[in-house]
């Protein structure tokens, strides 16, 4: 099997072990060896508890993937100065991967954290 | 050259003929048959005319290609509601363009929206907002 579907295959089974679970330091280390990473996912876990991911998209080229997701949360924590809201809602992300030896070592996110907020019930301050 | 390596240089090609230019129609549908696309990049070059692209990342597989992307312009017109400030803003975003014959023919945007407000001039995290927590 050559690498990049390997890299595809690993990625399949690191979202799949990690969508909707608690999503313990324990479990992330065996997928993952960034620290940036670790630190990002259990801050969103305190926050969204076992929120899920549905690759839309994947896209791979030498040891690097790129996901879209489909994210799906449940607000239980403070985000960005909100209260907890109990809300549940869908929002994409894309997120970029570079894997060695079947572990991410490297990662970038961008999400759109002003729709997030809007989900929330955030009115924007228009005012300059 | 492979068909990766000409759909890299094809994006690179548009990057670097849009990138500090003004993007009207006619230079806009020389790369893109995607209007959906076509219209966004006017709406944000009418509101941060002559924007400036960065690529950060790029990637290819199949007929699609990723950017990630630093976008830099200065606020001349009224986006989100803000109006235009003067000021410089740069904010990160990710687009994927499916390509057919060295035409864009579909993508789509992800962008860190709250980095572009708060550029624009949404005051702090968050200075004014209605909550209403869900009953469940």
């Amino acid at each position: 099997m050559d690498n990049l579907k390997k890299n595809k295959q690993f990625f399949i089974r690191y979202v799949n072990a990690m969508s909707g679970q608690t999503k313990t330091r324990e479990l992330i280390e065996k997928y993952v060896v960034d620290n940036e990473l670790i630190q990002h996912i259990l801050f969103f876990e305190s926050v969204f508890p076992r929120y899920g991911g549905e690759i839309e998209e994947l896209t791979a080229e030498g040891n690097r993937i790129v996901a879209k997701l489909r994210m799906k949360c449940k607000h239980e924590g403070w985000f960005n100065n909100i209260p907890p809201t109990h809300k549940e809602f869908e929002t994409s992300a894309v997120i970029g991967y570079e894997i060695e030896n079947e572990k991410i070592v490297r990662s970038w996110l961008i999400s759109d954290q002003l729709n997030i907020m809007r989900l929330l019930g955030l009115e924007i301050e228009t005012q300059i | 050259m492979s068909q990766l390596k000409k759909n890299k240089a094809f994006i690179i090609e548009y990057y670097n003929a849009m990138s500090g230019q003004e993007k009207t129609r006619e230079n806009l549908e020389k790369y893109c048959a995607d209007p959906r696309l076509v219209n966004y990049v006017m709406f944000i070059d009418s509101v941060f005319p002559k924007y400036e692209v960065y690529v950060e990342e790029l990637m290819a597989e199949d007929d699609k290609v990723i950017v990630r992307v630093r976008f830099r312009g200065m606020h001349k017109g009224e986006i989100m509601g803000f109006p235009p400030t003067n000021k410089w803003v740069e904010y990160p975003f990710v687009v994927r363009y499916q390509i057919q014959n060295n035409k864009i023919i579909h993508s789509w945007v992800i962008a860190d929206n709250l980095v572009l407000a708060e550029a624009v001039g949404m005051k702090g995290i968050p200075p004014k907002i209605k909550i209403e927590a869900s009953k469940t």
